[in-house]
């Protein structure tokens, strides 16, 4: 029979408990929020700390705590210090950060600028790749959920998705942008202290040099600094995690929601915080073989590591620590991602006169609507975690060049952006086929910036950057 | 070309000191917007 | 519906009841407690895969694998205890090789055969040539946003 670290009541006692608490928490900050702006961008007023803790916070996801692991476990020190290098999303989008909030004080989405800068075809594929990337990250996330209660507690997979998700929907539902900073506050401390409590227990009880010792006996690949395999998923990762950030309506929303002046400090600190958080997760699934642990499928190798080392309470530990950071990633992602239905689509396209209140009833629908559709696609448990996030590479990377170029110059148009970003996509995906998932985003980005490049080169009109303040705003 | 014990050894105490120092700078900035305030 | 087409599938559901019959025939024929291992067909290209376990009864677990270089395995490069009673485990960290797996219970091998798995890493010149451009065109980006920046700064 197989022993679980935590046992089901357990488990369930836990998230059913933390469920209430954050959505009794959502609804208390949720008092504050009167109008749209208020729901969907915090008032705009964000300070430093929270801003920080957010960007920070956001960033921890299933990617740090169950796929960093993964990835060092199958590709071993290159995963780890690799998977620190998606930091440079953050840092980079920093100064993004400050043009962005300076060039929409008003703006809502990404969707809002891609649409006012290249117009309607560039923003309809923009869209399309917000909505594939969008749902694969919920997914995913709604899916490691299910895993992580499952390899912790043997809590059927289909009970713990659909609870992690309905509690993020509950929260953020009630209290809107507002809950979700404040809640990835809190979770931002809680991830970071359990995995420093994890890892420090590692060195401390089975010590980094019998893990060298071991690893370089038994599995000398993973120490090896020229792993062809990591070698080339290197910039792929990091040009994934670029994509990513910058084309995310996450991202944007909030940066437009941070107080004047708190972006680019706020996205640059909340990088540089997160930056060895990955080399600690990804060093726990390390100690791994030395601990004679080896899992029935590598997604599940963090969680059972720090389930096993530490025993029940470490157990319980773990299972808050994971559970925070799921949270706090698909809390953010069903926020945005209902502003840009609620904003680009209801908004532009269906009721453009509609009322404030209606936009935020409208959101609130959304929100639960998303949530809904994300726990069907989450049903049948399609593929690991990092094929599934792989995937979705070759359509973020496409945007990286239109979105930057887009922001800081006035020579490429919106047919060449939208082409960059279609073709983009394409090639990223043929690629991924034909070659392997290690190329995906960085062909779809070099084929997009290759588009952009041949744009600025044939283009002769100047855009206007007043053409970015839409009427009544 | 195998990473050595030592420089294994720096990156993962280096990257466990920089990950505990998060907390405190988080707490700090937070005490600093709360008794400002300018939390929102 | 037509009469053929009963026909058809009751035939066919005929068929499918003989074919399961016949499978748990041979199942029982074999030995009852033979585990039977499946690994990746395909030369392994990262290091790391997949073993799968079929026909584990109850009383075999705890259940390990052993992974050595030699075919008679003469001498261990690993044992890997499989977790629970899950039925496959991931294996990593392997050099370019062949490896040959075998289940053990208490010290009893307990597999029908032994699998062998060929991995064969990426050439090094590939893998630097993707890194090579790669951070040809991270560095482009990365001079593009600075340039960018200071212009934006330039003209607040």
């Amino acid at each position: 029979m197989t022993e679980f670290a935590l046992d089901t009541q357990t488990a369930l006692f836990i998230i059913v408990g933390f469920a209430l608490v954050w959505i009794a928490f959502g609804v208390w900050l949720g008092r504050k929020n009167k109008s749209h702006e208020d729901f969907a961008l915090a008032g705009r007023n964000v300070g430093f700390a929270f801003a920080a803790a957010t960007a920070m916070a956001t960033w921890v996801t299933s990617n740090t705590t169950l796929v960093a692991p993964q990835l060092t476990y199958q590709l071993g020190v290159w995963g780890m210090v690799g998977y620190s290098f998606a930091a440079l999303g953050l840092l980079l989008f920093a100064p993004m950060a400050k043009r962005i909030k300076q060039l929409l004080p008003q703006g809502y989405t990404s969707g809002d600028f891609v649409r006012l800068r290249y117009g309607r075809f560039a923003w309809a594929v923009f869209l399309v790749i917000s909505v594939v990337y969008a749902f694969g990250w919920l997914v995913s996330l709604g899916m490691a959920g299910g895993i992580l209660l499952e390899a912790l507690s043997g809590l059927d997979y289909y009970i713990g998705m659909t609870i992690i998700l309905a509690m993020c929907v509950g929260y953020t539902l009630f209290g809107g942008l507002r809950a979700v900073i404040a809640t990835d506050f809190i979770q931002a401390l809680i991830i970071i202290v359990g995995v420093a409590v994890v890892a420090y227990w590692l060195i401390d009880n089975v010590g980094l040099t019998s893990i060298h010792t071991e690893l370089s006996e038994a599995h000398p690949q993973l120490l090896d600094l020229l792993f062809p395999a990591a070698v080339m998923f290197l910039f792929n990762n990091i040009f994934f995690g670029l994509g990513e950030i910058f084309h995310s309506n996450v991202w944007w929303s909030r940066a437009l929601s941070f107080r004047k002046d708190v972006a680019y400090k706020a996205y640059l600190t909340g990088g540089l915080l997160w930056l060895p958080i990955p080399v600690v997760t990804g060093f726990i699934a390390l100690a791994a073989p030395q601990l004679g642990i080896f899992p029935a499928s590598a997604d599940m190798i963090g969680p059972a590591v720090a389930a096993s080392v530490l025993g029940k309470t470490g157990a319980i530990l773990v299972f808050i620590v994971v559970f925070s950071a799921l949270a706090s990633s698909l809390d953010s992602l069903l926020a945005a991602s209902s502003d840009l239905v609620t904003q680009d689509i209801y908004h532009k396209l269906i009721k453009k006169h509609a009322s404030d209140q209606q936009l935020m009833r409208f959101n609130r629908y959304c929100l639960l609507g998303i949530g809904v559709m994300t726990w069907l696609l989450c049903l049948p448990r399609i593929a690991t975690l990092g094929a599934l996030l792989n995937f979705a590479g070759a359509f973020v990377a496409s945007t990286i060049w239109p979105i930057v170029i887009g922001l800081y110059w006035r020579r490429l148009q919106g047919t060449f952006a939208g082409i960059a970003m279609a073709a983009g996509t394409i090639a990223g995906l043929i690629a991924y086929f034909w070659i392997g998932f290690y190329v995906a985003a960085l062909v779809s980005c070099a084929v997009s910036g290759l588009i952009c490049a041949i744009g600025i080169v044939f283009n002769k009109r100047q855009f206007s950057w007043h053409e970015l303040q839409e009427n009544g705003q | 070309m195998i990473i050595s014990e030592t420089a294994f050894y720096l990156l993962v105490t280096g990257a466990l000191i920089l990950t505990v120092l998060a907390p405190v700078v988080l707490i700090g900035l937070f005490l600093k917007d709360y008794f400002s305030k300018s939390i929102w | 519906m037509t009469s053929f087409q009963v026909w058809l599938k009751s035939y066919n559901k005929a068929l499918f009841a003989l074919l399961s019959i016949l499978i748990s025939c041979s199942a029982v024929a074999q030995s009852e407690d033979a585990v039977v291992l499946s690994g990746p067909v395909e030369k392994v290209r990262a290091g790391y895969f997949v073993v799968e376990l079929d026909h584990v009864s109850p009383t075999l677990r705890p259940l390990s694998l052993q992974v050595s270089q030699s075919k008679s395995f003469a001498s261990l490069l690993q044992t890997v205890p499989i977790m629970g009673n899950f039925n496959q485990v991931t294996l990593t960290g392997f050099e370019s090789g062949h490896y040959y797996i075998r289940a053990v219970h208490q010290q009893r091998v307990v597999s029908q055969t032994a699998i062998e798995v060929t991995v064969e890493h990426y050439p090094i010149w590939q893998a630097l040539t993707l890194f090579l451009l790669g951070a040809l065109l991270f560095l482009l980006l990365l001079l593009t946003l600075i340039m960018g920046h200071k212009k934006a700064v330039a003209n607040d």
